[in-house]
């Protein structure tokens, strides 16, 4: 018996001095996981002076800017690549991934992309779960504006990491949709999946607890 | 008015079938009128084309993707027979 609360607690002992990944992660073979804080998006901001209330309401978790102000997704340009000239490698903005296991992490593009990946299968395959999550705040703002913001946070803030198959990783974290009375709240996450190899955003999507499914 | 659910490739391990008027959707649970051997299948189906869809080039091998839509037609007509008239099945061939 004693010798049984001694084996516990040296396990326990054990356990707690596990080290975490250099990203603060507890590594598995299947992924990685950590608490992180819920990025919060007031979804009344989404599309007037972008989409932003960050969690410390001073600092840009994505580059360290305390500016509260970013541009719509798609500037003029990148709408006549995606939408008229159907340029599926036009470049339309980057993110900054956290590095796991092999991967490196760094710029993620976001390109124009085709029905498989990219912005054009986002848009085909989940403006709509996209739009109605900022409705189910009461919210108006884009689709793709709110999109690109969950996806940075999640990239930039994962609260989990996974291998995705054939060169694939999946990132998720957090998020809490409010609007400026704060009467409605809702939490989600995205699901963000990258290419390693090719370092572009393959899809993105919402969806209830991070863990990429 | 029927509900309809689409079988469509997913780029992560889940059941691939959208479900858009079902809340449930969301959460990323699975749809309970899926039936666990279809689920099965389903996800099978799904782990081939993560395997052997590149997003740039399509699929790696001839032959595979009119492969994968034969076997996407046979899990719609399963899963038609599992869920009965109040649904609906469909799939979405923009992939093949």
């Amino acid at each position: 018996m004693r010798i049984k609360t001694y084996a516990t607690a040296l396990l326990v002992g054990v356990l707690a001095v596990l080290p975490l990944s250099p990203a603060g992660a507890a590594e598995t073979p299947n992924g990685a996981t950590s608490a992180v804080k819920p990025v919060v998006i007031n979804v009344d901001e989404i599309g007037t002076k972008g989409v932003l209330e960050f969690p410390s309401a001073s600092t840009n978790p994505i580059n360290g800017d305390s500016s509260v102000a970013t541009p719509a997704l798609l500037g003029p340009m990148d709408s006549i690549n995606c939408n008229i000239s159907h340029n599926s490698n036009w470049n339309i903005t980057s993110y900054s991934a956290r590095s796991f296991s092999s991967f490196g992490g760094g710029k993620i593009n976001l390109k124009c992309g085709n029905t498989a990946a990219g912005y054009v299968h986002i848009k085909q395959r989940h403006a709509s779960e996209w739009a109605k999550r900022i409705a189910s705040v009461g919210g108006l703002g884009r689709w793709d504006d709110f999109m690109s913001y969950a996806t940075k946070s999640a990239l930039n803030n994962p609260s989990l990491i996974r291998h995705a198959g054939a060169g694939k990783l999946c990132y998720s974290t957090p998020i809490v949709l409010t609007n400026s009375s704060r009467t409605k709240k809702v939490t989600f996450s995205p699901t963000v999946v990258v290419s390693q190899t090719t370092k572009t955003l393959i899809t993105s999507y919402p969806t209830g607890a991070p863990n990429c499914r | 008015m029927k509900r309809t659910l689409f079988i469509v490739p997913q780029w992560v391990d889940i059941v691939p079938v959208i479900d858009p008027d079902n809340p449930q959707y969301f959460t990323g649970d699975p749809l309970p009128m899926i039936p666990h051997d279809i689920e099965l299948r389903l996800r099978s189906w799904n782990q081939r084309f993560i395997d052997n869809f590149d997003e740039v080039s399509g699929w790696k091998h001839n032959g595979m993707g009119s492969t994968h839509r034969i076997e996407a037609e046979e899990l719609q007509q399963a899963l038609k027979d599992a869920v009965g008239d109040e649904f609906e099945v469909e799939i979405d061939g923009s992939f093949w």
